[in-house]
């Protein structure tokens, strides 16, 4: 192995139909958006890391492996279903995942020690619970949401309380193509690398977005029909796809829907309710990955 | 029969996508189904629960690990507070 490709860290994503897929980043990237994100999240002023998010992602290993380093303060891994623990922190940052907000929320006499509360989001829909948690915190607490990929890294942050369009990191630019509506598009010296080949030049992301200046731009959805379930992307076509080989006489449908745990999810609807449809629709919805099946099937005449 | 476990008993039924029955009440919710009753289906259960009794669920004092394993461990959670809160008279 060379020293090159010794000094790649590499991450898998689900992918758009959930084959895996990896990614591999350079020292250099890593470090410098773990430089950007310490300037983002009060990292001059904080005093303990507590975080929600598996280290095995770009994500969680950059707020719960480097930044931590970076800054020389504890850090600690806590199960997405319990509490942080924040005894003694003045100053802490919550990593959540969109399930944190569902605990935060029930745990909130945790916090009251705390003078100030920063709160960083990665990369799925944000629950409409982290909003009202953020709130009930009042002014010592802001919640910064990273926009980015295992592809791009960090890629745009917007704050809460603030507006909703996204701001563009420092080091990143659209790509020359994007102006007005489409398919975000962008430029930047952290873009990660597929094995064997180099950075590339522009990633076109799966987001629909409005350009509203030279940093800014306002998101509309993704494209096509994926939806992200705790973060990780899935293809609804692709899940329809399978489930309606199961059933070739009836017609079904994949109807995304918001979740307050998993930020999405969807629902499967069909439009017979016969047992054997139901019985066959059923252990194709087995057949998937656990995290890629829906919240519920439903029969209806209109599917 | 107690109200509050029949309703727990339904709360899962709904959650597993499977009809729970009494002689299940103590076996582990994560024996009967664990790809949906993972960390976050707990959350749901926990949701769900808290609009359809409207109670609250206090993380930092309602130990999930041990208080949501089976129906019977939180239908006990749920009479302890349902029984505080008409003590208390939070609710009739």
């Amino acid at each position: 192995m060379s020293a090159a490709a010794a000094a790649r860290v590499r991450f898998a994503t689900s992918g758009s139909t959930g084959v895996p897929v990896e990614w591999s980043r350079e020292e250099d990237q890593l470090d410098a958006e773990t430089r950007l994100l310490a300037g983002l999240l009060d990292g001059d002023d904080l005093d303990a890391i507590h975080t929600h998010a598996p280290v095995a992602h770009l994500y969680g290993h950059l707020v719960g492996v480097r930044l931590p380093a970076l800054l020389d303060v504890p850090v600690r891994h806590t199960h997405v279903t319990e509490p942080f623990d924040l005894a003694g922190a003045r100053h802490p940052l919550l990593v959540t995942l969109p399930a944190s907000f569902s605990v935060l929320a029930r745990s909130l006499s945790s916090l009251e020690r705390c003078d100030r509360l920063t709160l960083v989001f990665s990369s799925a829909q944000i629950p409409p619970l982290a909003h009202t948690v953020v709130a009930a915190l009042g002014d010592r607490a802001r919640l910064v949401e990273l926009f980015g990929s295992t592809e791009t890294g960090l890629v745009a942050t917007r704050v809460f309380p603030g507006g909703t369009d996204w701001t563009l990191a420092p080091d990143v630019r659209f790509a020359p193509t994007l102006t007005g509506t489409g398919r975000l598009a962008i430029r930047g010296p952290r873009l990660a690398a597929r094995d064997g080949w180099p950075p590339p030049e522009e990633i076109t992301l799966d987001d629909e977005v409005t350009v509203l200046d030279e940093r800014t731009f306002s998101w509309h959805g993704r494209a096509g029909r994926l939806v992200k379930i705790n973060g990780r992307r899935l293809d609804l076509d692709a899940v329809r796809a399978a489930l309606a080989a199961a059933v070739p006489d009836a017609t079904v449908r994949c109807v995304p829907e918001p979740d307050a745990v998993r930020g999405e999810w969807f629902t499967v609807t069909v439009d017979r309710g016969d047992p054997a449809t139901l019985r066959a629709l059923g252990e194709a919805v087995a057949n998937l990955p656990a995290w890629q099946r829906p919240r519920a099937i439903h029969t209806s005449r209109n599917p | 029969m107690s109200d509050t476990r029949q309703g727990v008993r339904a709360v899962l039924s709904a959650l597993l996508g499977q009809e729970l029955t009494p002689d299940t009440d103590d076996t582990p919710l994560l024996e009967i189904d664990a790809d949906r009753y993972d960390s976050l289906g707990v959350l749901d259960c926990v949701a769900e629960l808290e609009r359809r009794f409207t109670i609250s669920i206090d993380l930092v004092e309602d130990d999930l690990v041990t208080n949501f394993r089976t129906v019977a461990t939180i239908t006990a959670l749920l009479d302890r507070k349902l029984h505080d809160a008409r003590v208390l008279g939070v609710i009739s």
